[in-house]
């Protein structure tokens, strides 16, 4: 009899374990949005923006700001409604959703940030078939609370932004010598165009998503040891 | 696996609640988006006539089939010149829209690109005053406005002749359009349009 109750014992504190793993936590959001689930260098989503407007620093932040904007309202409308959007219908509605707030930011920086939003161009539009909303609105709000959803979008857009800044910032210095559109080299600098055309985009990724892997990759290596 | 009755309902409900809030940021944002593509519009003005600092007037001028916008600027009832809007498809990716300015003697004042899509670090410099520069203070006939390369004056752009050569053929379409506007221009072919205030 007592072994028997050792193996229930046994088998109730693994569940727990499991749970307190499985447990959201504000701390595990936010770690996994900007880094360890980072939307851009894990996931790889949202790969088209990041390789298109990242020529410069500004243009980055501009398209992760606006990303973010859509990520938290669309993470919160679809949580508020989770209960009544049917299952079958989910996908369209998503998408109906996500849409709206698209096109509302797109007519909001086009009143107020004009010359970003003609920076940006098509790509503002474009928000709406980024596969990272639609991932954490099925992945996350149709599932979780309001509370958790709006700080999963919060967490996943400061994660999606902040790699796109990384990488105009690199960009934008290689290509064209500027920090945040202002010259800081010397007349005779001559910089690297390519680094602000479509194939410097590529490098750059490419080189974040190694440097990102490689890291990841030691921090592994040291907790099995 | 169809979907039942009420869903339907639901996902139509969720497009009429969506349609009415993008109606109401629309409203609600469209004038100020005007006046953000106006104050664009004026910061380019600006730019290519100095003479402008009261006021513009907005024309539109037909010429061979085409219709310009002409943007004229008059001090204490004298003339004092004005900005067309061009348009050429010829540019390396495409249409490049720009603003001229030009003044009553028909020397040109300035050039302003408004739209573009050109290689950055290539056709991108014709934005600048290093490149650009060279065409104020000129007027046909006494320059040629074709790049060196058609038997003109005009310098282009290192690796950019493309986009050197669709502007600078604007242009001079632009001075022609200009010099038949000074003749007859301002008495018909004319729509006025309205005031520009400052």
């Amino acid at each position: 009899m007592a072994k028997n109750n050792e193996e229930i014992i046994a088998t109730k504190t693994e569940k727990i374990k499991v749970k307190i793993k499985n447990k959201d936590s504000l701390s595990k959001i936010y770690y996994e949005g900007l880094w360890s689930s980072n939307p851009v260098l894990i996931m790889l989503l949202g790969l088209c923006p990041a390789l298109a407007v990242t020529n410069s620093g500004i243009n980055g932040l501009g398209m992760g700001v606006a990303t973010t904007f859509v990520l938290i309202m669309s993470n919160v409308v679809i949580s508020i409604f989770r209960n009544m959007i049917p299952a079958k219908m989910r996908i369209p509605s998503f998408i109906v959703i996500i849409a709206t707030f698209v096109t509302v930011i797109d007519l909001v920086m086009e009143a107020y940030a004009f010359e970003l939003h003609k920076s940006l161009g098509l790509f503002i539009p474009l928000i709406v078939v980024n596969c990272i909303i639609l991932g954490r609105a099925e992945g996350f709000a149709y599932k979780k609370s309001v509370f958790l959803s709006l700080n999963d979008g919060f967490a996943m857009g400061v994660g999606f932004t902040l790699t796109l800044v990384v990488m105009g910032m690199i960009r934008e210095f290689f290509g064209a010598g500027t920090f945040l559109g202002n010259p800081i080299m010397a007349k005779g600098f001559s910089p690297a165009l390519i680094m602000i055309l479509p194939p410097g985009a590529f490098l750059t990724l490419g080189y974040l998503l190694g440097l990102s892997h490689y890291i990841n990759r030691k921090r592994a290596e040291r907790a099995n040891q | 696996m169809a979907a039942s009755k009420k869903d339907v309902v639901i996902l139509v409900l969720i497009a009429a609640i969506a349609g009415i809030f993008l109606s109401g940021t629309f409203t609600f944002t469209k004038d100020d988006i005007d006046k953000a593509k106006l104050a664009y519009k004026k910061k380019g003005l600006i730019a290519v006539m100095p003479f402008l600092d009261d006021g513009y007037q907005e024309l539109k001028y037909k010429y061979k089939e085409q219709t310009i916008n002409i943007y004229t600027v008059s001090k204490n009832g004298s003339y004092k010149g004005a900005a067309l809007e061009l348009i050429t498809k010829e540019g390396y990716s495409g249409t490049i829209k720009f603003l001229l300015g030009l003044n009553e003697n028909q020397k040109i004042t300035g050039l302003y690109i408004l739209d573009h899509s050109e290689t950055p670090g290539l056709g991108s410099k014709a934005a600048n005053k290093e490149w650009w520069g060279q065409f104020l203070e000129k007027s046909k006939p006494a320059f040629t406005f074709k790049v060196k390369k058609d038997g003109g004056m005009v310098d282009a752009i290192t690796a950019s002749t493309i986009t050197s050569r669709a502007i600078t053929n604007a242009v001079d379409k632009g001075m022609d359009i200009y010099s038949d506007f000074m003749k007859n221009g301002k008495i018909s072919n004319v729509t006025e349009l309205d005031n520009g205030q400052k």
